[in-house]
């Protein structure tokens, strides 16, 4: 009985110090997160690239399907959010027309956006 | 065994069963994290993204700091499917140099890369004005100008390049060609539309000049390419090439992919001016 009581004593004084190796002092990183897990800075970049793509290849279902990949409640949420911040920041018009653009032709636009729309008229 | 021995064993279990558990069954989540973390299919995508923003915006930092921390043997497969997507889908050409400049970074090797980078000359697309020599006509059996005219011999089986995809069907044909002697030879090619309209209830074929369209000779360590209509004044149907003796150009319309429509060699002829180069107009047409 006292023997059993020690393997278990053991069991969880070994399983409690795994827990803190293998979650804190050695986590393994594995190359799986989603573009949702980004860093905000990185999410902002992810949605620039994919209105830069969009300008490129015109391909709007794939851009649609980029920002569902953030895992916003409304997909247009992240890049309505960024480009009116960025607007308000007064980022130039190459960051700002194309990612007024894909929100227009997203079936978004807001009162800010307009004058970029505007601008990115030919 | 003694207390102290059972405690060891338990203990290494322990640790052995909570290491599976952290580092296979449930690994740490990880929020903020960065590109390379990204699962496979996402990284890829950021990678194309990121290509075709340099492609569009040609801000070589930014793109630098978007692929920072990701395996160049992953970046160079996706730029050059990058490339080759672009090229066939005909963008524009400043955005082919860029994606083509970002490819060669990463060690990408094909004849697009070649091509857009500079790596292969390309020479202007029209001769200078005032020639030293003026162009004789060869004798009239020389000059095929009938729409009968067949067209040079293509290959049968032509070897995929890198970069080969099928080509567009197209009702490009090559309705004559007209050969000259000069001292310095080139190729014209004229690329017209023919357009048919019916004018009271008769239907009239128009031929309608194509400007702005890509020709590209390409030969054995090299490309050449030229837009019709980029002097206006010779005609807006036309795009001219210097060419060298000793050369095999394959002519293509459009991208530089798939069976050329033309195969040319430069061969030499005689005039009473002395000896000379053949060169060739081609009159190309394309049918709507």
């Amino acid at each position: 009985m006292k023997r059993l009581l020690w393997f278990l004593l053991g069991i969880i004084l070994g399983f409690g110090l795994a827990l803190f190796i293998g979650w804190e002092l050695l986590p393994i990183q594995r190359a799986n997160s989603s573009p949702a897990l980004l860093r905000r800075d990185y999410r902002e970049e992810y949605i620039r690239l994919i209105a830069a793509a969009y300008q490129v290849d015109g391909d709007l279902p794939l851009a649609q399907k980029r920002l569902v990949a953030l895992q916003s409640d409304t997909f247009t949420t992240p890049l309505i959010d960024v480009t009116e911040r960025w607007i308000q920041q007064g980022k130039p018009d190459t960051i700002l027309i194309p990612l007024v653009q894909l929100a227009h032709d997203l079936g978004v636009s807001t009162p800010a956006m307009q004058p970029y729309l505007q601008r990115g008229q030919p | 065994m003694k207390s102290w021995g059972v405690l060891i064993t338990g203990l290494v279990l322990g640790l052995a069963a909570g290491l599976v558990y952290t580092w296979v069954i449930s690994p740490p989540q990880y929020y903020d994290t960065y590109p390379p973390l990204l699962d496979k299919t996402y990284r890829t995508e950021w990678i194309q993204m990121t290509a075709l923003a340099y492609g569009a915006e040609g801000n070589w930092n930014r793109t630098q700091l978007r692929l920072q921390g990701l395996a160049e043997a992953e970046i160079r497969p996706i730029v050059a499917t990058v490339l080759e997507q672009a090229v066939v889908a005909g963008r524009p050409l400043v955005t082919l140099q860029r994606l083509a400049e970002l490819a060669a970074f990463y060690g990408v090797d094909t004849p697009a890369v070649h091509i857009y980078t500079g790596e292969v000359t390309v020479v202007p697309p029209l001769p200078p004005a005032s020639s030293p020599t003026p162009p004789v006509i060869v004798p009239p059996t020389a000059t095929v100008s009938s729409p009968t005219a067949t067209p040079s011999p293509r290959p049968t089986l032509t070897a995929p390049s890198p970069l080969s995809t099928p080509q567009p069907l197209t009702a490009l044909r090559i309705v004559s060609q007209t050969f000259t002697c000069e001292a310095q030879p080139h190729i014209t090619v004229s690329l017209m539309l023919s357009h048919t309209i019916t004018v009271r209830r008769r239907e009239q074929v128009e031929m309608l000049p194509l400007p702005g369209r890509e020709v590209w000779l390409l030969w054995e360590d090299g490309a050449d390419r030229a837009v019709t209509g980029f002097k206006p004044e010779v005609g807006l149907e036309r795009a001219d090439f210097a060419v060298e003796p000793g050369h095999v150009y394959k002519l293509y319309i459009d991208t530089p992919q798939g069976v050329p429509l033309s195969t040319i060699q430069v061969e030499p002829c005689t005039t009473d001016a002395g000896e000379g180069w053949v060169s060739r107009l081609l009159m190309l047409l394309e049918q709507e």
